[in-house]
């Protein structure tokens, strides 16, 4: 639990960035975003949404609170606690799957 | 080209007997007479070659020694890549010829995007049929091409990233257990077909040469234009499933032999696949019900 606590307020605090913007290669089908990934040779799909959250990151290097604001923005709504989950989920499943990754700060080198 | 039986069966025997299927030329050697018998039967019609040619493999079957060749003879082979095969009696000395042509594509060729899949088609309509073992590809390839559609491949479908071509590489059909009657029921005719080789792993196999149209052929591509996906179940009402163009991606994308090693331009490639062809599922129960699915698909989504 202690662990959990930790990597949560961990993630709260760091700055995500896209890891290899140049090396992804993109192609929109009719249901969904394919990313393909020239370093590993994975294909992944995203929906409109995760493709969205996706381009905010890749706007400029942001944390989680930077990224909820700015879908709160596009929204034009508060943010409520389900799709708050789901978009953490989301940006997990982005450092999972190699496509961000999280740094120190919004110095993209840092 | 060669064309006198002496001479192909010595060079089959000797140094190796070039043979062209599509864009593979392969250079085989066969030391055992009844496997040169079983293959020269079943290869009937294939383009042969003399000369100096581009060779991207080379098999030779033999015995992994004197004793062997006599004593519980065993055929051994060697594709010069990666391989470790069990050694097969020589009655079976066929299989150990086509699995090694397949190990030598499935593992080699970097210069198509491979599916395993079949390919077949008409009217300039290529049609991919990707598929595991055991879904009907192989019947339901062979049965197309006795059908009126030329016979691309039941096992590799060969895609040319940059051009988007599809190439044929019509190998004979390996046709396993219940298909072999049904296939010779199908053509009515037992002339196309191997021995059978009963006792493998995978049941009873038998091998069937595909139409003389279709091998005089083996160097037209052609674009493709439908994906369809064939589910045989014996007991199943017939259905026909759309597939969304993510669908049908990922589902190219898994049956790719050598997506990771091609990279980008497969990814490209399969992309525009699923995007400028109609995709589907069929789940049928007979040849002729899949026969007749593969048609209404055609009739209601290709102009």
């Amino acid at each position: 639990m202690h662990e959990a606590n930790a990597t949560f307020n961990l993630s709260s605090t760091a700055v995500f960035k896209i890891t290899n913007a140049a090396g992804f290669l993109w192609e929109h089908m009719d249901d969904a975003h394919i990313i393909y990934d020239t370093r590993s040779g994975h294909s992944q799909a995203l929906n409109d949404f995760a493709r969205e959250i996706f381009d905010i990151i890749e706007d400029k290097p942001c944390s989680l609170p930077e990224i909820l604001a700015a879908l709160e923005l596009i929204l034009e709504r508060p943010i409520e606690d389900d799709l708050k989950q789901q978009i953490l989920k989301t940006v997990a499943e982005f450092d999972k799957m190699g496509l961000i990754e999280p740094v120190k700060s919004h110095d993209e080198n840092v | 080209m060669v064309h006198d039986l002496l001479s192909i069966k010595r060079q089959l025997a000797g140094p190796g007997l070039l043979m062209g299927v599509g864009p593979i030329m392969t250079r085989i050697s066969i030391k055992f007479p009844s496997v040169r018998d079983d293959f020269l039967h079943i290869y009937k019609n294939y383009p042969l070659y003399d000369g100096p040619q581009i060779i991207d493999y080379y098999l030779s079957v033999h015995a992994k020694n004197v004793y062997r060749r006599y004593l519980r003879p065993q055929v051994t082979i060697n594709t010069l890549m990666n391989d470790d095969f069990v050694p097969l009696p020589e009655s079976m000395g066929l299989l150990s010829v086509e699995m090694g042509m397949n190990w030598q594509v499935a593992f080699g060729c970097k210069t198509h995007v491979l599916f395993h899949s079949g390919v077949v088609e008409k009217n300039g309509i290529g049609l991919i049929i990707p598929a595991i073992s055991g879904s009907g590809k192989s019947t339901l390839s062979a049965g197309l091409a006795y059908d009126g559609w030329r016979f691309f491949s039941d096992e590799f479908g060969m895609l040319d990233a940059q051009t988007g071509d599809l190439f044929p590489y019509p190998r004979p059909v390996s046709l396993k257990n219940e298909s072999i009657a049904v296939m010779k029921d199908w053509l009515g005719n037992d002339e196309p077909f191997s021995r059978e080789f009963e006792g493998t792993p995978k049941g009873t196999i038998c091998y069937l040469r595909p139409p003389a149209s279709s091998l005089e052929k083996m160097h037209e591509p052609v674009k493709p234009r439908v994906v369809i996906h064939p589910v045989y179940s014996p007991n199943a009402k017939s259905d026909i499933k759309p597939l969304t163009e993510t669908m049908a991606f990922f589902r190219l994308v898994r049956s790719s032999a050598n997506y990771g090693d091609i990279g980008a331009p497969a990814f490209r490639a399969l992309a525009k696949i699923a995007k400028e062809c109609v995709s589907f599922e069929i789940t049928y129960s007979s040849l002729e019900e899949a026969i007749r699915l593969v048609n209404k698909i055609i009739d209601e989504n290709v102009e």
